[in-house]
């Protein structure tokens, strides 16, 4: 035995490793041990000499009757590891036993411990979700133990959120249960449910954890966070959950209740809430009646439609200048300016742009028309009370008007009930019916116009109702295959059935598509595919793979739409990996260009990773794939005024190509949507805007988008923004991706850019007492005011503009002149349309004159009204830099953080909400004035004809 | 006056930063190239400025390198406090990849004051200092500390004692996919078990362990030198030759790349006699390897010349120059290829002579030998000829014509693939555009301006002629 100790003191000296490693090849097991031992402590030094002997190493580790197997796993695992075979390696150390300190923290331990976990995740993952039927995966009991003996010794050294981590990502919802079973905390909850939303993958999975999480949370009523059990409702979409929760909070704490009930109406679906308030309808006791009402979503979309109205700070002077720049005759450039103006006043019930221009409203024609008259359905967007008065006018029945108002004024029906259908739905689906039931003659080209704008209609007002019998009513037109109505058609069952992965549906739409001629059609079934599987995750996966599959480019494209809406928002990169794949790849420019954008909607919640992602992508060759690239950045960071994006968007607002140019434009409004000055490059790009629509020689597509991107950076009056997620529930904002989606169909059907109006949001906060009502008091604001103004109106070259225009005029009309007399003695006689150009010249530039005038004086009262305003406010201004805001009045999102309710005399009963509607109980006595909303106006009363429209800066209404 | 090199540094520092920011790590070779021309201008004043502008007042890093620098100079010429007083701002930690390029400046400035176990110890307090930081664009220099601390254990002789440390190092560098160190500690292993007659754990290194294919072009080269090295003695010549061919093309063409260069070449020149092959004479002949290579040269004739005495004569008359290169054993397995090479020119000299002139012309015992010898000529392909065992004489064969093989295919083949794989080095050598290419685009928008005027001056000039025309 001396010799062998010998041995083992010198092994300091690797020279000496080969006395030791013959020693493994002695008969006694004694010796064998002893070999190991030495090799044990010196295998980091000697390992290349010992590599050579693992087949006897392994050898002895599988002989059962030697003593020290663990020992023989362990010097094995340790080869391994520096032969860098790391899943032979954790093999080997998980039979290690007690050799092996896991928690040692040596590189070698670390490695393996990290080696294990990350085997083990992957193992559970392709057990929970198999890729085949037979795929039986089975895991090592060996690894299942160490793994949770890991997890154990997490836990109980504070490690929780690691801990729970680990257990999702391997899809242990046992482990998870009783972690948070153990630590019994607001915060743990709170970030389970911030990684099952945001980074678990598998919505099976999600759900599950979501409901498990739920049954937590509620069990516990002293700890039962609303805020939380709300967010878990929405995202599971559970009607019974939120009944369960309002019954318990409805007559124990009314105002939470009713605030759940504001919440809800913005997160969640509308079956859930028709659902949830089918449950309470019928109590006779006044609060459940009034939790039904909140939960019809008239009073949330009438608090949003009277705060855009009072707070419209929109500059008509921006939209009369390319109204004036933009000859009418065109139709292009007339619908450029319908989207404009109904982008400008989404919301605001201003509709004195088109009462003021009747004559250029005169002046569309045919779909011009449909326009037009659906872009008062825009601004009206919410209007429940008087909408449909409003266009009472165009409607069919109405005096005289033409096929095309008359579907238009259909389509802006459902532009205004959006999502809140019920009331006019019955009466869309009668003009469907009455149309489409007489098939045996065929219909004519009128009849054709107002069934397309009767469809999208209803589309638009049965939104994710999944209404079988309106789902049936669209088939039919569908089945008619006229390329307008079944056009309309295709898309507005996709929008019915959204979200629902309705089968029968899916089918049905897939296989007309396969058998319809009309290319019209068979895009919008894809598109109506697409929103079918809207947020369906792996759930559409084989949906996607048939589509991606398809021989028609058109089926290929709805396939890409499919991925973005059913991936949307996930981050999932496989979805990615397909997209990006599919947008260098695809033969068809239409594919490729809707592939890059689908990246846009896959990374909405995680916008900054996609400027680098598409940085390459905007400078492609392909300008299909460069315009893809401007839209998928307007999507993901629209509302964030992300300085990344807007660097890769601006070189490409001089792409050589029009259209490119149009895309990033409307983007780069999209993305800086209600910056103020502040944001640096803002007003530089407002005139950037303008200038292109002033411009003698831009191409037409640029002008046009210019003119959208004019609307949509000021939207709804300046008080509205694109925001895809619900600052209050967590979830995506439903309805407006899917409006996103739509709109971005404009591209071949101008019509549809209307609803990008489904994606604005107004930005304010709503305080609402118990009784539902408006108190009229003053939050603080914890910043300086100029953060957070509206842009400076144009008034300098408000006063130059016109005579620019005067001297062009001149220039061009001597030209005329001369050019007229020429001919005139060439042909003996003078030119009848030169001569009323001539004539108009002066007439144009005596209105422009006037005009000014006019607007010159309005601004000096208004600018005297703003600066008494601001003299008075400023007092109040505090040094901390705070200043008081009314009560629903603008509150941007960058602006919420700072919103505090230190000096008002009310409370939320939610402590942190600050968005939305927010139920307040009042903490000083005293009597508050209301504010009175729309509905409640025209309900008291009882205005005939005109609804008022105030005008800008007009104080509050009593 | 010492500002120059100061400045220097202090520039490399901004370049670094440059570096980090820019995920770019050309910045940080182009400070490592700078080394060279700078150690020159290093001395302990230079130093003991930057260091004490660098390092925070207190921070025990900063401390410890201005005692190192302090230590080797007489008191009073660098103050070993921190701060002189004239400095208020406060000093930041400097960021990891300046705190690493100092120590590297620090040991450098040690190496050449030949104070070596100073240099030792510094280098290893350097390591363990530098240890904890965990970043991809610390690689470059870290690796340079690597090298430097294994110099240093070569001149204090404790090549025995680096190895561990090397182990270790090796696995976490390969763990962090640190490529660049990774690939200079697997050199720097082989080079002390090399040093220290330890053939069979540096092949087993080479056999267990992979080169980063990223690690840098002249570690390439030096991995393929010892590479070569540890085959040549372990007799596979051939594929010996075929990696200290590729050590002498990876070499950066460079002055600095001399040194290296003479060694190969004195490694690639014994190993291609030993293959029985004799050296291009331009090798000898390039003026920056003449006087190197002149023992080699010698050598070269004894053996071309198939002359066992004078190549007896040779190998002891520079045996100190090739002990000095380590290459006095692999010389002296030539003693084998000198009696091959005279049997080969006694084969092209005569097409039949007896194994007894054989034995008189190369100074062989007898005929037996010469037999045998001539034997295991042909057995290695050597020489094309047969024995008469029966009346002891040895028949040469007709030369055949080497264009009717498959040789010449084979050599073309060999050139093709060199070509080919020089292609897809240099492919995959390229670089995308530099993302300040936005000039390109503003001159693209000029370029569509200047269309536009042009297209509306034509329209308008059109219409100008029009009306001269008519006006006229």
């Amino acid at each position: 035995m001396s010799t062998i100790h010998a041995c083992v003191n010198l092994t300091a000296y690797m020279a000496l490793s080969s006395p030791i490693l013959a020693l493994l090849n002695e008969p006694d097991y004694g010796l064998k041990e002893h070999a190991l031992q030495a090799l044990n402590k010196s295998v980091d030094e000697i390992w290349p000499e010992v590599a050579d002997h693992l087949a006897q190493i392994e050898e002895l580790f599988e002989d059962p009757s030697f003593p020290a197997q663990t020992l023989a796993a362990l010097v094995a695992s340790k080869v391994y590891y520096h032969l860098g075979d790391f899943d032979q390696s954790v093999q080997f150390a998980l039979y290690a036993g007690a050799h092996l300190d896991m928690s040692s923290g040596t590189e070698y331990t670390n490695t393996i411990v990290a080696k294990a976990i990350r085997h083990y995740v992957d193992l559970r993952q392709q057990q929970y979700d198999p890729r085949d039927a037979d795929d039986t995966t089975t895991i090592d009991s060996k690894l299942v133990s160490s793994i949770e003996a890991l997890l154990e010794n997490c836990v109980k050294s504070g490690q929780v959120t690691m801990a729970l981590g680990v257990a999702l990502e391997a899809r242990r919802l046992d482990i998870v249960e009783a972690i948070l079973r153990e630590k019994n905390s607001t915060e743990i909850f709170y970030f389970v449910f911030d990684c099952c939303t945001r980074l678990v993958s598998h919505r099976e999975f999600r759900n599950k954890v979501l409901f498990s999480l739920h049954q937590l949370l509620t069990a516990d009523k002293a700890t039962s966070d609303s805020t939380l059990v709300t967010k878990i409702i929405v995202q599971l979409d559970r009607a019974d959950l939120a009944i369960q929760l309002f019954e318990s909070l409805i007559d124990t704490d009314t105002p939470l209740a009713y605030q759940v009930a504001f919440d809800l109406v913005t997160g969640a679906s509308q079956q859930l809430l028709t659902e949830t308030s089918v449950a309470f309808e019928t109590a006779v006791d006044q609060r459940r009646a009034k939790l039904v009402k909140i939960l019809s979503g008239v009073p949330t979309c009438d608090y949003e439609i009277t705060f855009l109205q009072r707070n419209n700070h929109a500059d008509m002077t921006v939209l009369n200048r390319t109204k004036n720049a933009f000859d009418s005759r065109n139709s292009m450039f007339h619908s450029a300016v319908s989207f404009q103006s109904a982008f400008l006043l989404v919301g605001t019930t201003c509709d004195t742009f088109f009462r003021e221009n009747i004559d250029w409203l005169g002046r569309a024609q045919h779909w011009t028309k449909f326009t037009a008259t659906a872009a008062l359905g825009v601004i009206h967007r919410g209007n429940l009370t008087q909408g449909r008065r409003i266009l009472k006018p165009y409607l069919p029945g109405g005096q005289g008007s033409s096929s095309h108002s008359r579907g238009g004024s259909l389509y802006g029906l459902g532009l205004i009930f959006a999502g809140f259908g019920a009331e006019v739905l019955e009466y869309l689906q009668g003009q469907i019916i009455g149309s489409s039931l007489d098939e045996t003659q065929d219909r004519s080209d009128d009849e054709d116009v107002v069934l397309h704008g009767a469809c999208l209609g209803v589309g638009l007002a049965a939104m994710r109702t999944g209404d079988i019998d309106v789902y049936e009513n669209l088939r039919t037109v569908l089945y008619t295959d006229s390329a307008i109505a079944s056009e309309a058609a295709g898309l507005a069952m996709g929008l019915v059935m959204l979200g629902s992965q309705s089968e029968m549906a899916e089918e049905e739409m897939l296989q007309y598509a396969h058998d319809t001629k009309h290319e019209k059609i068979i895009r919008s079934l894809a598109l109506g595919l697409a929103l079918l599987n809207y947020g369906k995750e792996e759930g559409s996966d084989p949906l996607i793979e048939k589509l991606m599959a398809e021989q028609d480019p058109l089926l290929r494209y709805g396939g890409c739409f499919t991925i973005a809406l059913a991936y949307a928002g996930t981050g999932n990169n496989k979805a990615i990996k397909t997209l990006l794949h599919t947008a260098v790849s695809d033969a068809s420019d239409d594919i490729r260009r809707a592939a890059v954008i689908g990246l846009g909607f896959i990374l909405l919640r995680n916008p900054s990773a996609l400027p680098r992602m598409v940085e390459l992508l905007s400078e492609s060759h392909n300008p299909h794939v460069r315009y893809g690239t401007t839209m998928a950045l307007g999507v993901a960071c629209a509302g964030t005024a992300m300085s990344a994006a807007v660097d890769v968007l601006e070189p490409m607002m001089k792409d050589p190509v029009d259209f490119v140019r149009q895309g990033a434009m409307i983007a780069l409004a999209m993305i800086l949507i209600q910056q103020t000055d502040q944001t640096p490059r803002v007003s530089g790009l407002r005139e950037q805007f303008a200038n292109v629509i002033a411009a003698k020689h831009e191409d037409a597509m640029a002008k046009f988008g210019a003119a959208i991107a004019l609307g949509i950076i000021d939207a709804g009056g300046c008080s509205t923004t694109i925001s895809l997620e619900n600052p209050q529930t967590g979830n995506l904002n439903m309805k407006a991706v899917a409006g996103l989606a739509v709109f971005l169909q404009y591209w071949y059907w101008f019509p549809l850019a209307h609803f990008l109006s489904l994606a604005f949001t107004p930005t304010t906060i709503v305080c609402v007492g118990e009784d539902l009502k408006i108190p009229e008091f003053k939050l603080d604001c914890m910043a300086s005011r100029s953060l957070f103004g509206y842009p400076p109106r144009l008034e300098e070259e408000n006063l130059k503009a016109p005579e620019q225009l005067l001297t062009a005029i001149l220039s061009t009309t001597l030209k005329d002149k001369r050019r007229a007399r020429a001919r005139a003695l060439a042909k003996g006689e003078k030119d009848p349309e030169n001569k009323m150009d001539v004539d108009d010249a002066p007439k144009a530039s005596k209105d422009a004159k006037e005009k000014e005038a006019k607007e010159t004086e309005t601004k000096a009262e208004t600018k005297a009204e703003t600066k008494a305003g601001g003299k008075a406010e400023k007092d109040q201004e505090s040094e901390s830099g705070s200043y008081l805001i009314e009560n629903m009045s603008r509150v941007v999102p960058w602006q919420r953080e700072h919103i505090e309710f230190t000096s008002s005399p009310f409370e939320p009963v939610v402590e942190h909400q600050r968005s939305g509607v927010i139920v307040v109980r009042q903490t000083k006595p005293g009597d508050y004035k209301v504010i009175k909303t729309l509905r409640q106006a025209s309900n008291i009363e009882d205005e005939t004809e005109e609804a008022p429209l105030p005008r800008p800066f007009m104080l509050p209404v009593e | 006056m010492t500002n120059g090199p100061v400045d220097e540094i202090k520039h490399n520092f901004v370049y670094l930063d440059k570096a980090l920011s820019g995920y770019d790590a050309r910045f940080t070779l182009k400070v490592l190239r700078g080394l060279p021309a700078l150690r020159r201008q290093l001395d302990s004043e230079v130093l003991g400025e930057i260091i004490k502008s660098t390092y925070p007042q207190n921070d025990p890093a900063g401390q410890e390198l201005l005692r190192v620098v302090a230590s080797g100079e007489a008191a009073g010429t660098v103050a070993t406090k921190m701060s002189d007083g004239t400095e208020d701002a406060v000093i930041e930690l400097p960021s990891p990849e300046t705190d690493a390029y100092v120590h590297l400046l620090v040991q450098i400035w040690l190496l050449h004051r030949d104070v070596p176990d100073q240099f030792y110890t510094f280098s290893q307090t350097a390591l363990a200092h530098l240890r904890k930081y965990d970043r991809r664009s610390l690689d470059f220099v870290v690796a340079k500390i690597w090298f430097y601390y294994v110099r240093a254990a070569e001149l204090t002789d404790n090549l025995e004692h680096v190895v561990p440390p090397l182990m270790a190092g090796l696995r976490t560098a390969t763990l962090r996919h640190d490529a660049e160190t990774q690939g200079m500690l697997v050199i720097l292993l082989l080079r002390s078990y090399l040093l220290l007659n330890k053939i069979s754990q540096a092949a087993g290194i080479i056999s267990k362990t992979s080169f980063p294919p990223a690690a840098s072009n002249s570690l390439a080269a030096r991995y393929y030198y010892y590479l070569s090295r540890v085959s040549a003695i372990q007799l596979d010549y051939s594929s010996a030759f075929e990696q200290i061919t590729a050590a002498i093309r990876k070499v950066p063409q460079s002055p600095a790349s001399i040194g290296f260069l003479q060694t190969a070449h004195k490694l690639s020149i014994v190993i291609e006699l030993l293959m029985g092959e004799i050296p291009d004479r331009e090798v000898f002949k390039k003026p920056e390897f003449r006087r190197s290579l002149a023992p080699y040269l010698a050598l070269t004739r004894a053996v071309r010349a198939g002359d066992i005495q004078q190549f007896g004569s040779v190998l002891v008359a520079e045996a100190s120059a090739l002990k000095a290169d380590h290459n006095y054993a692999l010389a002296c397995r030539l003693r084998q290829n000198v009696i091959k090479t005279g049997i080969r020119i006694l084969s092209l000299t005569y097409s039949r002579i007896s194994l007894k002139d054989i034995c008189i012309k190369l100074c062989l015992d007898g005929e037996e030998s010469a037999e045998y010898i001539v034997a295991k000529a042909i057995r290695d392909g050597v020489i094309d000829a047969e024995i008469n065992h029966q009346y002891g004489y040895m028949q040469s064969k007709e030369v055949t014509d080497i264009y009717s093989t498959a040789e010449p295919q084979y050599t073309f083949h060999e050139r093709i693939k060199f070509c080919m794989a020089l292609h897809d080095d240099s492919v995959k050598a390229m670089r995308y555009l530099s993302p300040d290419h936005a000039a390109d685009l503003k001159e693209a928008e000029e370029a569509r301006e200047r269309e536009k005027e042009l297209v509306t001056e034509i329209q308008e000039g059109t219409d100008l002629e029009d009306d001269d025309d008519f006006e006229l």
